[in-house]
Formats: C-alpha cells, structure tokens, sequence
C-alpha cells in the first residue's frame, strides 16, 4: 500500500490548495470535513489542556474513556480528513447520504460513550466504518467490507472489527428516520452559513460512474498486505 | 447487546440449551433454546460471518438495526437480545435472540387445506387485522418490509396471535438513496410494479403483499402461484385484466413493460367466492394496479370489514 502522501487524483496530484468545493464532490463532504476538523481540533486541545492541568498537579496522566481505543491509531494518518472523505466518495460510489447518516452514527457514539473523545487518532477509521454501516444500510448495491477496506487503508479483519465495534457501541441502533435525517441535514447546512456557503446539501442523488481504484493509502501502524486489486 | 470477554457476560453456548433446529436461512440455522438462567424458551438465530470480504451481512444489519427501533409492538416479533460467540473454526458469530412462536401462517393455512377445513372467517378477520397493524405500525415508522409472506408471519395458535418476523430484506424509504433493488420479495407477493422493474417503490408493495395473504387465507391457496416473473405477471393480469395507461398511468414507462396478452378484468369473486362482499372491498383496494390508489395499511384497519371484530385484545 501507498502511504498517505502518495495520495493521487486518477493520476494527477491533488495540490494542497485544491479544496472540496473545486473537485465537483457533494457539498456534504465540504461541510463534514469541515465540522470534524473543527471537533478534532477541540477535543485535541480539551486533552492538551487537562494533561497540563494535571501536570501541574502530578496527577498522572489524563484518563480519558476507553470505548473507541479500537478506533485508536498509534499515530495520525498523514491523509487529511477532506482528502479521506473525498477518497471514500469518489471509489466507493456510495449515496450522498450515508455521510450524512455515517455522521449521525459518530454524533450518536459520542452522546452514548461522551468520555471518549474523536481525535485525530481514530477520526479516520470512524468515518470509513461509518459510513459503510450506513452504506450497507441505504444503498441496496453497495460494495463489500473487502472494498472499503482498501479504500480505507486498513485491512479487511481490522475492519470487520470495526464494524462489529461500532455496532455494538451503537447497541445496533443504526437506523435513522427521516425527521433525524432531516435534522442533522438542517444543522450541516447551519454549519456551512456560518463558513459562508450559505447553499443546501444534497438530499437527491445523482447516479456517479464507478472510478477505478488506482491508488492505494494505508492509516494503519504496520503495513499489511495489499488486497487483490479490483478485476474490471 | 452482548460481547464476549465482558465480565461475567455468558456466551451464547453457556447462556443457551440447544433443543432443536427449526429453520435455515441464507446466513444460518435457527433453533428452539432454552435460556438456562430462566427456563424460558427462545428462537436462536445464529448468523455466521464466514464471508470476510462481507463482514455483517446487510440483512442481518437491517433486520437488528429495524427491530431494534421496532419491537415494542405487539405484532412485530421481539429480538430480546444480540450476542458476539465464536464457531469451533474461530469464526466471529451473532446470535440473535428472539421470542419463540409455534408455529407460522404458512403452516397454519397448511394444516386446514390438510384436513379439508376452512379457516373461519372471525379467524381470518382477526389475522388480517393483526397483519394490517402490524404493517401500519412498520409504515409508521418509515419501514418497508418487502418481503411479508405467510412463512415470514409467526403466530402463536393458542391464543392467535400474528406477529411480523424476517425484515432482512426490510429497509427504511425515508432516507434518500439510490435506486431500489426489483430483486425482492418472494415472486407470489411480488406488486406489478415491482415485477415489472419499478426502481422506486413505495408502502404500497407492502399492501399488494397482505392483499394475496388475504386471499390465501380465504381459499387455502396462492392467488397468484407464478414460477417465474413473466408468469407471475401473466396470473396478476388473468384476473385483474391487462393495465394500460388508464388503469395505471405511466405503467408503459416501467423498464419491464413489454405488450402483454390483453385480458379484462374479472370479479374478484371468481378467484375467492367465499369472501363476504365487504372483505371483497378491502381486498380490491389493496390489489389496486396504481400503487397511489392502494389503500393504506391505517386506512385498511378502519375499513368495515373489520366493524364486527372485537379488537380490545389485538
């Protein structure tokens, strides 16, 4: 597997300044981004602040809830969380919504397990295991968990954990009705008032033809074995 | 919701007495167990994970994540628990753990076409009413159940009640997505639209579905037994008369029309004579060919068919 900084847009290099927003993706992927960086940082900080907290009255370490540790990286993955989500979009040819529907799975993770923060360390395998539960669950044709492994740049048994994970930290409660749906729709686009794209996001679908996956990215800490490439 | 590993958390095997097989589906076997802590007994679904590259299969997803959300209602089978054990090869299996039923209305119908019986129509009354609600109850919670057939309606004889099971195939119509799957529902129950390739599909394939039910209750036989989708479009179109823009605007469209052989339609009471004239009513608005002119299942609860039924205890 390529690491991270290999990254490729079907053989041209995305620049750093290439945002979403230029790349035609949907708008929700813009938003998303935007809002778990925005939560990443905070936690991160939260953490930064109680450690000094707690140095100063040496009292160990912060002691933070376990309930995502098998989400937990040993280090950050160098891909950024736009380019990651983009990268799910583009080869995984999933609906619009299940991002927005993966989203309301971490919103709910948080609520049920509010001691365990997302962090740059398990931000990434939360959004890919997500977004697949919510896949499996929107879309009747969806790719298996083999596919968004490598996707994903982790392999197919740390995935089929994560997914076990997720819906056991969800007690399977993994259905969203439509007055939620509609919700957290409303509150992404709050969110994108508030960075100055005042437009709605996609609730209709548009079919997308499947593109090769041509590039590979690994986010785990030992490199594992590619997986067999896609036979056209 | 239970893992292994947890403290004093019992696997399936130490919580659970084996008694016997009664079922096998596409993701494993069924049993009848016995809870060993209470005595109680329970449907044991046992949904192996074989398949690596699959990981949870979307059914079983599905059909946890609906019933979850799904069943406190009297007439929607209870998952009483989900539990994470291993096979003897180390493969990762759920167990999930369902109030037992006796029997099903496929083995129900079954056993009085045995014995030459009818089934009496307070009976079939109360069944059908149960079924309604059930369906209501799903519609209302934006659940499509897709394949509803009498093997997949539990029933407990003693007391005949009718509760929904199996939503594998169920799945919400609230969220938007793409296109649906035709590749659904067992072919006697299959709607029109559906067999004829509609990609999107609404609460209305559900009503088609206890329509037939409805039927077969009456007659003690499939109403429209097709083996193949032509065929089975062939049967619907023998007694319902050959759709046409008029019946059905916009059915020339659907991606499986083709020109059919060009039957009128015949009295629904030809297929089920024995049906009173109100039951004939109801049937007629939930086998409607425009899936927008079907009745709905909360409409179909307060139709008058059901006037005489004491509902206090349904």
């Amino acid at each position: 597997m390529l690491t991270a900084g290999d990254y490729s847009n079907h053989g041209r290099p995305l620049q750093p300044e290439t945002s979403l927003a230029e790349l035609n993706l949907p708008r929700v992927l813009c938003v998303l981004s935007s809002m778990l960086e925005k939560l990443v940082a905070r936690n991160e900080k939260l953490i930064d602040i109680l450690s000094q907290e707690l140095d100063g009255l040496n009292s160990g370490s912060v002691r933070l809830g376990n309930s995502l540790n098998t989400f937990h990286g040993v280090r950050a993955p160098s891909i950024s969380i736009p380019k990651y989500l983009e990268r799910i979009y583009k080869y995984t040819n999933c609906s619009p919504s299940c991002f927005v529907v993966g989203y309301v799975y971490i919103d709910r993770l948080t609520h049920r397990h509010p001691d365990s923060l997302v962090t740059s360390l398990n931000v990434h395998r939360l959004l890919v295991t997500s977004v697949m539960v919510a896949s499996k669950m929107l879309d009747d044709e969806h790719y298996n968990n083999a596919i968004y492994a490598r996707v994903g740049g982790v392999s197919n048994a740390e995935l089929n954990k994560l997914e076990l994970e997720l819906l056991f930290l969800l007690d399977f409660r993994v259905m969203v009705s439509s007055r939620v749906f509609e919700s957290y729709c409303f509150h992404l686009e709050k969110e994108m008032v508030v960075n100055g794209t005042g437009m709605k996001i996609e609730r209709a679908l548009t079919p997308k033809a499947m593109d090769d996956l041509e590039t590979e990215i690994s986010i785990e800490d030992k490199q594992s074995p590619s997986p067999p490439q896609i036979v056209e | 919701m239970e893992k292994p590993g947890g403290g004093g958390v019992l696997s399936a095997k130490e919580a659970f007495e084996k008694l016997e097989k009664v079922g096998e589906g596409t993701y494993g076997k069924v049993y009848r167990a016995r809870e060993k802590a209470t005595g109680k007994i329970v449907a044991l679904k046992k949904t192996r994970l074989h398949e690596d590259e699959e990981g949870v299969p979307p059914t079983t997803l599905r059909e946890v994540s609906i019933l979850r959300m799904l069943s406190r209602d009297p007439h929607v089978v209870r998952l009483m628990d989900v539990k994470q054990g291993q096979n003897k090869e180390g493969k990762t299996v759920l167990y999930l753990v369902f109030e037992y039923m006796d029997t099903d209305l496929k083995k129900f119908i079954r056993s009085f076409r045995q014995t030459g019986q009818t089934v009496p129509p307070q009976t079939i009354k109360s069944l059908m009413y149960q079924l309604c609600k059930g369906v209501a109850f799903c519609h209302g919670h934006g659940i499509l159940h897709r394949d509803l057939k009498p093997h997949n309606l539990l029933m407990d004889p003693k007391t005949m009640m009718l509760k929904i099971a199996d939503l594998g195939l169920a799945r919400a119509f609230t969220v938007p997505i793409k296109k649906y799957t035709h590749e659904i529902l067992t072919l006697w129950y299959r709607a029109p639209e559906v067999l004829l390739g509609a990609t999107h599909y609404s609460m209305a394939v559900d009503i088609w579905s206890v329509g037939c039910i409805f039927a077969e209750l009456v007659t003690k036989q499939a109403l429209f037994p097709g083996d193949s989708e032509l065929q089975q479009l062939l049967h619907i179109f023998r007694l319902l008369g050959t759709p046409n823009e008029d019946v059905w605007p916009g059915v020339s469209k659907l991606m499986n029309w083709h020109e059919y052989p060009q039957w009128n339609p015949q009295s629904l009471s030809t297929a089920v004579p024995s049906l009173d004239e109100l039951g004939l009513d109801l049937l007629s608005q939930m086998l409607k060919y425009e899936p927008s002119k079907r009745i709905s299942a909360k409409k179909a609860m307060e139709h008058a068919y059901f006037d005489d039924l004491d509902k206090r205890h349904l």
